[in-house]
């Protein structure tokens, strides 16, 4: 190498150094995987990779509550795997609505429509929960962890997103120090801000072993005393017929019907 | 010296240097005619603009009171009654030519390809202005009130979504209690409104439609289109009465409030265009004080005889201030004549340009009216007489007997 490229190279490397996230030190890397593992094992949707191990359907309950009303949602997943997954969801009409996620492109479909319509996951469906929220946040596979710090007894572990298309910059995880449980999420904007927040409370148990919290969304953009309550209701093993996952009105139609009967 | 004599030494002066009479002619006349046409531009502009901004949001609009405040939360509906009992109201006034809906509409569309945001509305296609007054169909046709699931939707969005007339789209909005809702629309026609930005945006369908869509019977405003401007202001004074008589918590914004930009682009050319005359004007001035003092200079032993013979100096002055008047008269009358014949030319070619930011070609013509003539009048005089004023005083005060040895 002539004495120009090796300064070029040092002069690279360094501007490298300067603009790379600050690794975590192996204590603090190893506290982050043991609990970000516990959280998706806990659930018993996932491994300690994040990854969920097999076809599942969650039946969640959504109640958006406002100053004087309050609506209520069901919403079935169905799982393939973490980046495929289908939602049904019955608003307070009765009227189903049908979601499509493959990666990160995600569909939303209704019986009455010719073709489905391909929206972002940032998309509400329903009060203050979009379709991340429902279909979950994965810290392992979109996320990296940049920094853990402490207060009082609680850890928080800043993420940044990995994928360009995920809707937030990053977020910020409070896990409380005793019991490992996430506390609370925040979720960033493009500039840095928190726009969103989740309060996880209530951890119960449901069908055998499966410890879910309760989520308590609200945004802090819209400033409204609004907030979003997701809840476990069932969750266990189903076999999911692979015709549903096609992003046409054909396929979202069969599957409407079919979880229609199922629910 | 009678007043006669005197005029007529004026005016014979005109011939007595006669390039020097056809330069500041010239320089009067062109300065005339380029503030007089640039006035009749102006003109022209300002009232395509009024009537484009009035044929798009009607004279006045009726809402909801609170519907325009910026920090306003959810929707602010006109009910059917709020509606009809306006409707009826209206009516009664002769003023009143049509009385348009509308309701808004905030969303999503697309395919199951892609998808993009959309600001659009529902109309009534059965009735003429409002929407239908700033759009250019590009493909396909505009809507038809029979044609319920019809859409017409800007030109950038149907190159985003790579849609055509014809092709089936799905619109995900928000119903007025918040619920989410979806329906297909057939896309009946690809527009432009002339604005760029407002294209990549931009949807309009039947106002039923929307309602559907919406969930709703009610709208967001009343469009009030006038058989001509007239009195907007006694009208207006006499509407807000009335509604508020009626007690339904509505209010009225004509369309001067509703298109603060006119104000806004108004003031900002009037202010270049006004710079642009003071410049022209110390042009004249100073071409019109070298010519005439040259001219009077030129004149001194003449003078000097004028007052030898008799002419007081208030008469000296006054030959030389009314020649300068003449010269401006004549000067105006020639510049006006060029600019009325420039710009009915000009008209005559039906010529066009695309302002920036615009799609859409508007029309480059000229308003002449008398109103435009009076501007560049008072500038080519007031100009012409501030210039010789000086030159014409130094002329009448100089001593007889100083002038009449001056070689």
């Amino acid at each position: 190498m002539s004495r120009r490229g090796a300064l070029l190279a040092v002069l690279l490397s360094a501007l490298a150094a300067l603009g790379a996230e600050p690794s975590l030190a192996p204590d603090r890397a190893d506290l982050v995987k043991r609990l970000v593992g516990r959280f998706y094992e806990q659930e018993n949707l996932a491994g300690s990779s994040g990854k969920i191990l097999r076809d599942v359907v969650l039946v969640q309950r959504i109640v958006t509550s406002e100053a004087e009303s309050r609506k209520a949602s069901i919403v079935v997943i169905f799982c393939k795997n973490p980046k495929v997954s289908l939602v049904f969801l019955t608003d307070e009409t009765g009227r189903a609505t049908a979601f499509l996620q493959r990666g990160t492109d995600t569909w939303i479909y209704r019986e009455s429509l010719r073709i489905p319509l391909k929206v972002s996951l940032s998309q509400s469906v329903f009060g203050d929960a979009n379709l991340g929220d429902i279909l979950g946040l994965n810290l392992v596979e979109d996320f990296t962890c940049t920094s853990v710090a402490e207060e009082e007894n609680s850890y928080i572990f800043q993420f940044k997103r990995i994928s360009t298309t995920y809707p937030y910059s990053g977020v910020d995880v409070v896990a409380d120090q005793e019991s490992g449980d996430f506390s609370a999420i925040h979720y960033r904007s493009y500039a840095g801000g928190i726009i969103r927040q989740a309060a996880l409370s209530d951890y119960a148990s449901l069908n055998g072993g499966h410890r879910v919290p309760t989520w308590t969304i609200s945004s802090l953009h819209l400033n409204t005393a609004r907030s979003t309550k997701i809840s476990y209701e069932d969750i266990k093993p189903l076999s999911i017929p692979e015709a549903f996952f096609q992003p046409n009105a054909n396929s979202l139609s069969q599957f409407l019907r079919w979880a229609g009967n199922y629910k | 010296m009678k007043a006669g004599a005197l005029v007529r030494h004026s005016f014979l002066n005109l011939f007595r240097n006669k390039r020097r009479t056809i330069m500041i002619l010239f320089i009067l006349g062109a300065s005339m005619a380029i503030i007089f046409v640039t006035n009749c531009y102006l003109a022209q502009m300002y009232r395509g603009m009024r009537m484009g901004y009035i044929s798009q949001t009607g004279a006045l609009q009726i809402a909801r009171k609170g519907f325009w405040d910026l920090r306003r939360e959810g929707d602010l509906l006109m009910d059917g009654a709020a509606i009809a009992a306006v409707t009826e109201l209206l009516r009664g006034q002769s003023e009143v030519a049509r009385v348009n809906e509308e309701l808004s509409l905030q969303g999503m569309i697309g395919t199951e390809k892609r998808s993009t945001i959309v600001n659009g509305m529902g109309v009534q296609p059965d009735k003429q202005g409002g929407y239908a007054g700033y759009i250019l169909v590009d493909k396909g046709s505009t809507l038809d009130a029979q044609d319920l699931e019809g859409i017409l939707i800007g030109k950038p969005i149907a190159e985003k979504l790579g849609l055509d007339v014809g092709e089936y789209v799905t619109i995900m909005t928000t119903t007025v209690d918040g619920t989410m809702n979806l329906v297909s629309a057939r896309i009946a026609g690809i527009v432009t409104t002339g604005i760029d930005q407002a294209d990549a945006y931009f949807s309009a369908a039947n106002l039923s439609f929307i309602q559907e869509l919406r969930n709703t019977k009610g709208i967001d405003r009343l469009l009030v289109f006038l058989r001509d401007e007239g009195d907007l202001k006694a009208l207006r004074i006499r509407l807000e009465a009335r509604i508020a008589s009626l007690g339904l918590g509505l209010e009225i914004k004509t369309w001067e409030d509703l298109n603060p930009f006119y104000f806004e682009l108004k003031s900002l050319y009037d202010g270049i265009f006004l710079f642009i005359k003071a410049i022209i004007s110390v042009l004249v001035f100073l071409a019109v004080m070298e010519i005439i003092s040259m001219s009077f200079f030129e004149r001194f032993r003449e003078l000097g005889t004028l007052r030898a013979i008799g002419n007081t100096r208030g008469e000296i002055l006054l030959i030389l201030l009314v020649e300068v008047m003449l010269y401006s008269t004549v000067g105006a009358a020639l510049g006006a004549g060029i600019g009325v014949g420039i710009a009915s030319i000009l008209n005559g070619f039906n010529l066009s340009w695309t302002p920036p930011g615009s799609s859409i070609p508007v029309p480059f013509g000229f308003f002449i009216r008398a109103e435009s003539i009076t501007v560049p009048l008072l500038i080519i005089f007031v100009a012409s007489i501030l210039a010789a004023i000086v030159p014409a005083i130094r002329s009448a005060r100089n001593q007889v007997a100083e002038v009449l040895k001056y070689e």
